[in-house]
């Protein structure tokens, strides 16, 4: 047993002394949001240059943000901003992050598309999914108890609109989805329902009301489908969507980021369902190199 | 007022604010003043925000906040109370009621880049395994301990060093307490290495030597080496797997008396030495899913752990099998977690100086149940309840229940 302990102990360390290969591919991590719209740059982008390979995965804007953190993925898409914790943890890993944003989403508000509610207020909105308004006669609409559906907790998503909009925790109640696909094709089987996507999930979506949302009661109530709401802030739930990356990007990193922020990329994030970045999010960009 | 005059205020107002020790919330008052007055776009706002977020965070973890001495920011101190009512009752006994606290004060300082030092002190008496200060003699002062007092060197990302006495859990890793008290911090030398093997598998190896006794009139003292492989897989969906073997020896130890603070339920010769070597093999196995049953829950792990000690010819395995659900960890009001184990542990499966206090009094030769509730009434306050019903494997069977309520402080 000795010996076998031994034997064990040395033939490990030597293992874990060995360095690993250098990476040949880009690998991209994160958000489930971001998925579609990533994947399709990513293809355009390797058809455009071939010999280039990148992977992209989702599994959450949380899981993409610790893979960057442990040294795991060039970027880690992420449809929320890295929290403070996070940050720290990096920098004790010696991973400087940059935030680059791609593209800008209006996080939607959506019902059935028999639902005779068409607009909230943020307020009543925190409300039905605290579990504090629980009929939809409390908001204007029939007398009918309200079913919730949001995401995960590892989804950038769930943590944004907690964040911004709930202010506080979900209710209990709340069916938690995989991703926004699934929460879509719930909603439409379900009167009662009341759920938040990406807005790149409903552009083309049908049998489902996109509920128009205002800040505050007497405010306008402002549209997610509307470019120029998003792009302004106008509409209250709109944010940016993030990739995080490892210091100023360098090589094939940058040149597949600038092929994300380039005319033709931006266009694609149009084609998606997405919105192009403002120019203050241009002016954020340019500082990483970009 | 111009908008170029809003704009040397606003400047000037973040300046001071990062001159001075202002909190976040400040900063958004400010911020959200000047989107309101159209100084800056609400975009513009949430940009600044969040790079001033991202740099104090950086800084406080670099140590290198302008405005805060460097001993504040390289050290970080914690610490915890817990208040316990204890109700226990063997078979053939009266039973026992116990008023009992723990209290821990402990720090972490980086000392310089890839050092670190810690140290806690605890309740309790020499016991290692037992914090816990019984209400007892009339007011008497408590003993404050040194609980653990280590240095940590990471000349790698891969590899950390630890000496001294040092906390268990990054050195060797257990599902539960079937062999190790969780208030045991070992002594000696320990390395954690880790290493990922692809994107969703992580390799690690924890190895160590532990001095177990000193004695100035034996060349023998005892010690224990071991070496503990393991690897995490994480499978999708919020699925990961992680397992390792332990592998234990040690020196000097058949043939000797009982170690300080043993059970004495391990099997002695007729001198009263230790009949058996302990070096054992130890698996451990853990299942864990996010959101399982829909979400129903946020968390549910399934763990195991066995231990064999091929020495003794009967009499020389034990294991441990639990299921946990509800919070992975409680922190916040209204989280909860249940978590229900059973455990057999033979005669001569292990040293009966290292499993859980709680059971049996911490005795091998025993078996039984375990259930755990915590519920948490507000961030970093838990309501903890714990009931044991543990009895002996061999001779007539005397069981003992023990009821433990706890409400535990973090800070």
């Amino acid at each position: 047993m000795k010996k076998l302990l031994m034997l064990i102990m040395v033939i490990s360390s030597l293992m874990f002394a060995h360095s690993s290969s250098a990476q040949e591919m880009l690998q991209i991590k994160g958000s489930d949001t971001l998925i579609n719209l990533v994947q399709r740059l990513a293809e355009d982008y390797m058809e455009a240059n071939p010999g280039k390979y990148i992977a992209v995965t989702g599994g959450g804007s949380g899981t993409g943000v610790a893979a960057l953190i442990n040294g795991k993925c060039d970027i880690a898409n992420a449809s929320r901003l890295m929290k403070s914790k996070e940050v720290a943890q990096a920098s004790d890993n010696g991973v400087s992050v940059n935030r680059v944003v791609i593209a800008m989403d209006g996080l939607s508000v959506i019902t059935n598309g028999n639902s005779t509610v068409t607009q909230l207020t943020v307020n009543e909105i925190g409300k039905i999914f605290r579990g504090e308004i629980t009929n939809w006669s409390e908001v204007g609409g029939p007398s009918m108890s309200i079913t919730l559906y949001g995401r995960q907790s590892n989804s950038g998503t769930f943590v944004f609109f907690r964040d911004a909009i709930l202010k506080g925790d979900y209710s209990q109640k709340m069916n938690r989805m995989n991703g926004n696909a699934q929460i879509v094709e719930a909603i439409k089987q379900d009167k009662s329902g009341i759920g938040y996507v990406g807005v790149g999930y409903v552009k083309e979506a049908t049998g489902l009301n996109v509920l128009k949302v205002a800040s505050r009661v007497g405010e306008t109530y402002a549209s997610p489908l509307n470019s120029a709401d998003v792009k302004s802030g106008k509409y209250p739930i709109s944010r940016p969507l993030n990739q995080y990356v490892n210091g100023n990007p360098t090589g094939d990193l940058k040149n597949f980021l600038a092929y994300e922020l380039s005319n033709i990329g931006q266009q694609k994030v149009e084609e998606e369902g997405f919105f192009q970045i403002p120019v203050e999010y241009e002016e954020l960009n340019a500082k990483a190199g970009l | 007022m111009k908008k170029s005059l809003w704009i040397l205020v606003v400047f000037l107002m973040l300046g001071f604010c990062f001159n001075s020790n202002v909190y976040a919330g400040e900063i958004d008052v400010l911020l959200d003043v000047l989107v309101e007055q159209g100084v800056l776009t609400p975009i513009k706002a949430e940009i600044v925000r969040d790079e001033t977020k991202k740099r104090v965070a950086e800084e406080l973890a670099q140590g290198k906040h302008p405005n805060l001495p460097e001993w504040i920011q390289t050290t970080k101190l914690k610490g915890d109370l817990r208040l316990r009512h204890q109700w226990s009752k063997k078979d053939g006994a009266e039973d026992r009621n116990r008023g009992r606290y723990r209290f821990r004060l402990g720090l972490e300082s980086n000392v310089a880049d890839n050092f670190k030092v810690a140290a806690g002190l605890s309740t309790g008496g020499t016991d290692p395994r037992s914090t816990n200060q019984t209400m007892t003699n009339n007011f008497e002062t408590a003993d404050i301990r040194m609980d653990y007092a280590y240095a940590q060197y990471q000349p790698k990302s891969w590899a950390t060093i630890y000496g001294g006495k040092f906390t268990r859990k990054p050195v060797l890793w257990q599902t539960g307490d079937l062999l190790w008290d969780g208030d045991i911090n070992p002594e000696g030398v320990a390395v954690a290495l880790t290493r990922s093997a692809s994107d969703d598998v992580n390799l690690f190896l924890n190895t160590g030597v532990f001095v177990l006794d000193e004695s100035s009139s034996d060349t023998s003292d005892p010690v224990m080496y071991y070496a503990q492989p393991g690897m995490k897989w994480d499978m999708g969906d919020g699925m990961s797997l992680k397992m390792a073997v332990a592998l234990y020896g040690f020196n000097s130890l058949k043939g000797k008396g009982n170690l300080d603070h043993s059970a004495g339920t391990n099997s002695l010769d007729a001198a009263g030495n230790l009949m058996y070597d302990y070096n054992t093999i130890n698996p451990e196995i853990e299942l864990s899913i996010k959101e399982p049953l829909g979400g129903l829950v946020p968390y549910a792990a399934m763990f195991g752990q066995y231990v064999h000690n091929p020495n003794p010819a009967n009499e020389g395995d034990g294991y441990l099998a639990g299921i946990k659900f509800g919070a992975k960890k409680v922190k916040k009001s209204g989280q909860w977690q249940a978590k229900y184990m059973y455990r057999r542990l033979e005669k001569d499966a292990w040293i009966d100086a290292y499993p859980d206090s709680d059971s049996y009094g911490g005795e091998t030769g025993i078996k039984g149940h375990e259930v755990v509730f915590t519920y948490g009434l507000a961030k970093n306050v838990t309501l903890g309840l714990d009931y044991y019903y543990m009895e002996n494997i061999t001779g007539p069977t005397i069981g003992e229940n023990i009821v433990q309520t706890d409400v535990e402080f973090k800070f």
